[in-house]
């Protein structure tokens, strides 16, 4: 008997991590299509990743998530021996949506959060694990932020935040409403069927006797969450402002599933499709139009326009950039490596009223403007030399020089 | 006991009563068009027998070309028959079915659950309901759709228990009734008179007599119930729900479409039946949500609550109640036994469905049905949570820290209904129509003409009639209009002269040469036109609201210029 239920829990590791690998690295490099300012800060800070392709690096994230998919699911079920509630666990942290798009850009917060839960997983049995884990957490904050953590918190409305997005209808509905940055357009933190199974989780978990592991792993994590919360900046976004949140309500969502499937088998058929066809869904949405619907968060047109700096670097002795579109700099050092970053000047307002007229048409000078500062300026359309796009197809900068 | 549940009671109507009496034309801070539709259509039923486009006793009022339901103006054309037409007897209707719903949760909860402590409880949550406080103070119909659907509930209930026939009538009677107030109630009532029905049938007794009442009532009521779904409400719930062609939902389907060049995948994934979907379930849901019960979003809105349903310190408490009931449901108890809960829960689940249908859901006006509901449930988690406790001095504890917190809630909510609330929101509620509406009851005799636009005014001869109490035969006969998709535009009455907007042109017309003409005006259209008159004014004035900017700016303001051309 013990040897059945062994070879189940390799089956199900392996299963974890293949399915996990292949659903979270599938066409990662190119979806999403471009890196976002996020990425190019990473690879800026360590920068010993500059000599990599920065679209290859999503294959590390791709890992990692995997493994913590994987870790969590054999840690669950070393500490509860609840075979079914860590594997739908597992399976949660695969394939619902606030973790997938989490895995596919390189960023720290995977990291903190893998590492964090599984070490905390790691050490369950010991009693220092709580000091462990706020430890660490504290000192993730404090890498990330230095001296920002605590201070530049408003604790009332950071409460208000946390009833906000622990929200039905941000969970399942809406996602992350503070940025649009890695919202997947119509799609919520959780599939939308799971809405139900959640409740059914929660109902069971409060109503029924036993089960005393799991109600304390689940409570563990809500409150290294709700720590978590409210040690960030408020400005950051809510999808990784909440992640150890997310964990704990992924883990009452298993619950909910493992319970349904002990108890009632033909609701839990019942759900299979419905879950089949919520993440075909969401993966098409992601697929086909994440790239169109945020294109101006990410970094597409940035890239092109380094790419076009780079390209025509020896015709180019100065450039002018105004203060708006100004944020394509930073992605220079990793498509623009060649292009000196000393020839560009970053200018005001009243020099695009004054001057950009005159010092846009000298010899071998660009000027680099967003749409909003032509108005300022004396130009109109026909001065424009060239446009870059948005992948969406908006225009993102316009550049102004003399015509050849 | 009885005798001091009749005094509690009583103490709580008058209190229900008060709060929702005092300081009635300050806080809302204003008294809007669809208001004062209201009033004057039951001034002209008073005086007249006649709604104001001369209709002799309408079962729909056509008002703006909104067809405003019957019931609520027929009740206010009493109070006006008695006290006269202004704000008070306008709101009295809603006050009145405010305070007796004081009085239905009461029983409700006592037929519910059987325990009249915890019954006042409840009714003690609805005196200082903020959304019944807010509907309960101003003149429309969503608070007497909820009185008339919480008391057919409450007959319904009774039947359920004693099997009287006449609890079954009352409940049938006040379902139907409530059909006649409110749109939200043409969706709640056809359910729970349905339920009702089948839920009725095995508790009738096989005789003949029964059989014909339990027949009769049936066909009296799908009559009724089918006379409402006329093709203009369907036309309205067409254009005014989520539904309908140019809709969000609609536009979406389109752009997403357009990612995918419109192919196969994309048209399966992409329609309506899925997006639809995907807004009915998010726009249900948020009923139940923080969002809405603690009431997160800002509002901008007229005749929206600016207050949550329920106070912070209730809502668990609203959670527990709702789960304790649906495990209720699943206990292995009889289906009669369990069949109050099951209806109970279909009210719960029904009630936000008018609201859910529409673009701008969670809309708190449309989903008033739940008022009531949302008290009950608090206080029946509440006593199930209670009754976990085992020791009795750490349920004393428990109560008194919990009263003690809703009581400081209540304090910040009266304190910011009564004070903050009034001057903070003066701009949304109909502010410089409100204006208006002073300056022509002091300026009428003075000037030969009153000239407004219709974006200075929504509905801008509605303000006019009120200020004056116009005589409503005289302005059957008077009023000039034509209609424009389905509304009907008034364009002069009486000294009253209206326009789409204020321009130059509108102005040089023949009639106003040598006459004195009083003009109210936004902030644009004065800034528009100055150049034009300002040779010709006599005074002007400006009145701005209370409101303001960070800058220190007033968010409304209205220029009354007064000219000689």
């Amino acid at each position: 008997m013990k040897k059945i239920t062994k070879n189940k829990f390799l089956i199900l590791s392996i299963f974890i991590i293949v399915l996990n690998i292949f659903i979270k690295g599938f066409l990662v490099t190119s979806h999403p299509n471009s890196i976002s300012p996020e990425e190019i800060d990473l690879i800026t800070r360590l920068s010993f990743l500059k000599s990599f392709n920065p679209y290859s690096l999503r294959y590390v994230i791709v890992i990692i998530s995997s493994l913590f998919a994987t870790f969590s699911f054999i840690f669950l079920y070393v500490i509860t021996k609840n075979l079914s509630w860590s594997f739908f666990s597992g399976l949660l942290l695969t394939y619902s949506p606030w973790i997938f798009i989490i895995s596919r850009y390189s960023n720290f917060y995977l990291v903190i959060l893998s590492v964090c839960i599984s070490l905390f997983l790691f050490f369950y049995q010991s009693k220092l694990k709580y000091i462990f884990i706020f430890f660490l957490i504290f000192i993730s904050g404090y890498l990330l932020y230095q001296s920002k953590i605590f201070i530049t918190n408003n604790y009332i409305s950071d409460f208000r935040a946390i009833l906000r997005l622990i929200d039905f209808k941000n969970l399942y509905f809406t996602g992350d409403y503070t940025s649009s940055f890695i919202r997947i357009p119509k799609t919520g933190f959780f599939l939308l069927f799971e809405f139900i199974i959640f409740l059914y989780g929660i109902y069971t978990l409060v109503f029924e006797i036993g089960n005393h592991k799991i109600k304390k792993i689940i409570f563990d994590f809500f409150l290294i969450g709700f720590i978590w919360f409210f040690i960030t900046p408020n400005n950051l976004i809510i999808s990784n402002k909440s992640m150890f949140i997310f964990y704990s309500i992924s883990l009452v969502i298993a619950f909910g599933y493992s319970s349904l499937l002990s108890k009632k088998h033909i609701y839990a058929l019942f759900f299979m499709p419905l879950i089949f066809c919520g993440f075909v869904f969401y993966q098409e949405l992601f697929y086909f139009h994440f790239d169109i619907k945020n294109s101006s968060d990410w970094g597409f047109a940035e890239e092109k326009i380094s790419k076009f700096l780079e390209k025509n670097n020896q015709n180019i002795n100065t450039v002018y950039v105004s203060g708006d579109a100004s944020s394509f700099i930073k992605y220079l050092p990793i498509f623009s490596k060649n292009f000196e970053i000393k020839k560009i000047n970053i200018v005001e307002n009243d020099w695009i009223r004054d001057k950009a007229v005159i010092k846009c048409f000298e010899k071998k000078t660009l000027c680099i403007f967003k749409d909003s500062d032509i108005k300022l300026s004396k130009f109109d359309n026909t001065n424009i030399n060239k446009q870059i796009y948005y992948y969406n197809g908006l225009t993102a900068y316009v550049i102004f020089s003399k015509k050849n | 006991m009885k005798k001091k549940v009749v005094i509690i009671l009583f103490i709580f109507l008058v209190i229900g009563f008060l709060i929702r009496f005092i300081n009635l034309d300050k806080s809302p801070p204003g008294f809007d068009w669809d208001e004062r539709s209201h009033a004057y259509n039951a001034l002209s039923i008073a005086q007249t027998g006649k709604d104001e486009w001369g209709k002799s006793f309408p079962t729909v009022f056509r008002a703006f070309g909104d067809n405003k339901l019957p019931l609520y103006t027929y009740l206010t054309a009493f109070f006006i028959k008695i006290f006269g037409m202004n704000i008070i007897s306008s709101k009295l209707t809603a006050i009145f079915s405010g305070v007796l719903s004081i009085l239905i949760i009461y029983f409700i909860f006592k037929e519910l659950f059987e325990n009249k402590k915890w019954a006042l409880l409840a009714s003690f949550f609805m005196v200082f309901s903020p959304h019944s406080l807010f509907f309960s103070r101003i003149a429309l119909e969503p608070i007497l759709a909820n009185l008339l659907i919480i008391s057919g509930f409450l007959f319904a209930i009774k039947f359920f228990k004693n099997k009287s026939s006449f609890h079954f009538f009352l409940a049938t009677i006040f379902l139907i009734a409530s059909l006649f107030t409110y749109h939200l109630s043409r969706v709640i009532s056809p359910i729970l008179l349905f339920f009702l029905f089948i839920f009725a049938f095995p508790n009738f007794k096989k005789t003949l007599r029964s059989i014909i009442f339990y027949i009769t009532m049936l066909s009296v009521t799908g009559i009724f119930i089918f006379s409402q779904y006329s093709s203009e409400s369907v036309l309205k719930f067409k254009t005014a729900g989520l539904f309908g062609q140019n809709k969000g939902t609609v536009m979406e389907i389109d752009e997403f479409r357009g990612h995918d060049k419109d192919n196969l995948i994309s048209r399966i994934l992409h329609n309506k039946v899925t997006f639809f979907s995907f807004a009915l379930i998010g726009n249900y849901v948020s009923h139940f949500s923080f969002d809405y019960l603690l009431n997160f979003r800002e509002t901008n809105s007229v005749q929206q609550s600016y207050f949550p349903p329920i106070f912070i310190i209730m809502l668990p408490f609203y959670y527990f109640g709702l789960m304790f009931l649906i495990k209720d449901i699943f206990s292995k108890r009889k289906f009669e036994e369990k069949l109050i809960s099951l209806f109970f829960l279909i009210w719960i689940f029904t009630s936000p469905i008018p609201s859910t249908i529409t673009e701008t859901a969670p809309d708190s006006r449309r989903a008033l049905g739940s008022l009531g509901s949302w008290e009950i449930l608090t206080a029946f988690g509440l006593l199930m949570v209670f009754l976990k406790i085992k020791k009795d001095s750490l349920k004393k504890i428990f109560f008194i820290s919990f009263l003690a917190l809703y009581l400081i809630s209540l304090i910040f909510f009266l304190n910011n209904f009564f004070l903050i609330y009034p001057d903070k929101y003066d701009y949304v509620y109909a502010f410089k129509e409100n204006k208006i509406v002073e300056l022509i009851k002091k300026n009428y005799s003075k000037y030969d003409f009153f000239v407004y636009s219709r974006t200075v005014a929504n509905q801008p001869q509605i303000f006019a009639l009120t200020a004056l109490n116009y005589p409503p035969e005289k302005y059957m006969k008077e009023k000039k209009w034509i209609e424009k998709d389905r509304w009907f535009v008034i364009n002069e009455f009486d000294k009253f002269i209206f326009y789409e907007e204020i321009t130059p042109i509108v102005l040089t017309t023949e009639k106003f040469k040598g006459k004195k003409i009083a003009l109210f005006l936004t902030k644009n259209e004065y800034l528009k036109n100055i150049e034009f008159f300002k040779n010709n004014i006599i005074t002007q004035n400006t009145y701005p609201s209370k409101a303001t900017y960070d800058t220190g700016e007033p968010k409304e303001i209205l220029y009354l210029i007064v000219l000689k051309l």
